[in-house]
């Protein structure tokens, strides 16, 4: 590492700091905009993000920036990243959202397109925790309509 | 934290995009919010854009056979065509021979009073309209055309009930939840619908019309604007020809976005398209057209992004294409069908409306 490294301390809405590289924290398109307008004081807060959603971006961040990983590595990497809980998903796309780091977002997107796919409306409900608020004769009606769908 | 709340509607979007229409119809049964989603027409106009399973923009063809209730697909590669919808099994028998596609929904009627259908072939929903309270005796006929509003992104039906010594009426429905007839005032003076399907172009539906006033009886075009529901009337060219004719041999046409008639009978076509709203100019005078059939059908334009091509049924297996552009002829061989088989409508269509049929 050149000794011009310069650090980042990033400050998550649960008063955690996270002290990073620049130039891994770059990968944030909204934290590059702060650093290349020269508007970064010592802390960068993120009001929108908590600890445990960065630590999980860190991680990701951290692992794409190494060197010399192999494609297969960082392929399993990405595929144990995305096995979360579906709340852990979600908070991960809001944060990558306001990070605005599209290949986090991409990523969760394609898992929550993912989870959804091939799935019946009951295994939905359960993977996600929705409540069915259909009354039973809605229900029949939505699902008669599009009975092609569960063929 | 409930599932989908608080994340951007662009993101939900996205996700969305990236799932199967099958998909997509089995979501939409899981809850409320699902379904409001999936029905939110900012979502199927982003599902039409940007979904990844939207196919390539070569033309794309839907077929209606006659004696056979499906629709048909043309695979412009293989150039085989294949049922698209198999749902229609329960119409009874009943024979629709009219129909019509707007923006995704095919609807099919029949000029004796009776419920006209509406479908969508990607979402394959398939259902009767409901019924009109009014009533009706087999004296009566009908006319049914579908549009839609651009402004509420909604499909609206018009429905004219007209019979002999009958002063025709006007109802109109809008698809989606809490969907129920409403009547309109209609033209100021005595008028009927003629037999041929209308063409919805640009927030406006058309449709030709019998009118009858002091001077006689006149052929006109009837101009409803699907936002408004104000309905107006357009005066055809000067042509001795077409007042005698037109319920047999003219067609109304959608050329690059304008209104436009076409004329076909012993091999010959012509087109007259309708220019500033109100200048009718001949576009083609007594085109040839290379086939056996004694009066060619024409039955769409194709929407080919590229190209302002006319495409007209040729023999009971293949379809001719026109380019306006280049004034050429081409002609597509369609394999599985027989010479027993007669291509009764053509339609060009996009692959990716997901419009729902649904009163939920």
């Amino acid at each position: 590492m050149s000794s011009s490294t310069k650090f980042l301390t990033l400050k998550t809405c649960d008063d955690k700091k996270f002290v990073l590289d620049e130039a891994i924290a770059v990968r944030s398109q909204t934290i590059k905009n702060m650093v290349e307008d020269d508007c970064v004081s010592n802390v960068i807060p993120l009001p929108n993000v908590n600890s445990k959603t960065m630590t999980k971006v860190i991680e990701y961040w951290k692992k794409h920036s190494e060197e010399g990983v192999s494609k297969d590595v960082l392929m399993d990497f990405d595929k144990a990243f995305v096995k979360v809980h579906h709340s852990i998903l979600h908070a991960l796309i809001l944060a990558a959202n306001f990070l605005n780091d599209k290949e986090i977002l991409d990523m969760m997107c394609q898992e929550v397109a993912d989870r959804i796919k091939g799935k019946t409306p009951e295994e939905i409900r359960k993977e996600f925790d929705i409540k069915n608020d259909f009354t039973p004769e809605e229900e029949e009606e939505i699902r008669k309509e599009n009975a092609w769908a569960f063929e | 934290m409930a599932f989908l709340m608080e994340i951007p509607r662009d993101i939900i979007f996205d996700i969305f995009s990236r799932l199967s229409v099958k998909s997509l119809m089995r979501f939409k049964c899981v809850s409320k919010l699902c379904n409001s989603l999936i029905i939110d027409p900012d979502f199927v106009d982003f599902y039409h854009s940007h979904s990844i399973y939207r196919p390539d923009r070569r033309i794309k063809l839907f077929l209606r056979i006659w004696g056979r209730e499906n629709f048909y697909t043309l695979d412009p590669k293989s150039r085989q065509i294949k049922a698209c919808i198999t749902s229609l099994e329960n119409l009874n028998g009943l024979p629709y021979t009219k129909f019509g596609y707007v923006k995704g929904l095919f609807y099919l009627w029949s000029s004796c009073y009776r419920i006209a259908v509406i479908c969508n072939p990607n979402t394959r929903e398939t259902r009767f309209l409901p019924h009109l309270n009014v009533d009706t005796d087999l004296s009566y006929q009908c006319h049914y055309s579908l549009g839609f509003d651009p402004d509420k992104r909604r499909h609206k039906v018009l429905m004219t009930l007209y019979g002999t010594k009958k002063s025709t009426r006007q109802w109109v429905l809008t698809l989606g939840p809490g969907e129920s007839w409403r009547e309109i005032k209609t033209i100021p003076y005595n008028f009927h619908p003629l037999m041929q399907d209308g063409i919805y172009i640009d927030g406006i539906i058309y449709f030709f019309i019998g009118c009858s006033n002091s001077n006689g009886s006149e052929i006109k075009i009837a101009k409803f604007n699907v936002t408004t529901e104000e309905i107006r009337t357009i005066s055809l060219w000067c042509d001795e020809e077409y007042q005698v004719n037109i319920e047999w041999y003219f067609s109304l046409i959608e050329i690059k976005g304008k209104l436009a008639v076409i004329y076909s009978k012993y091999g010959i076509i012509k087109l007259w398209i309708l220019q500033n709203g109100d200048e009718w100019v001949q576009q083609l005078q007594d085109q040839v057209v290379p086939t056996n059939l004694s009066s060619p059908l024409c039955c769409t334009n194709t929407h080919d992004l590229d190209k302002e091509e006319i495409a007209i049924v040729d023999s009971p297996t293949s379809i001719l294409l026109y380019d306006l552009k280049k004034k050429t002829w081409r002609q597509i061989d369609i394999k599985g069908l027989t010479y027993d088989d007669k291509i009764i409508g053509i339609y060009s269509y996009d692959d990716n409306w997901i419009y729902s049929l649904g009163r939920i």
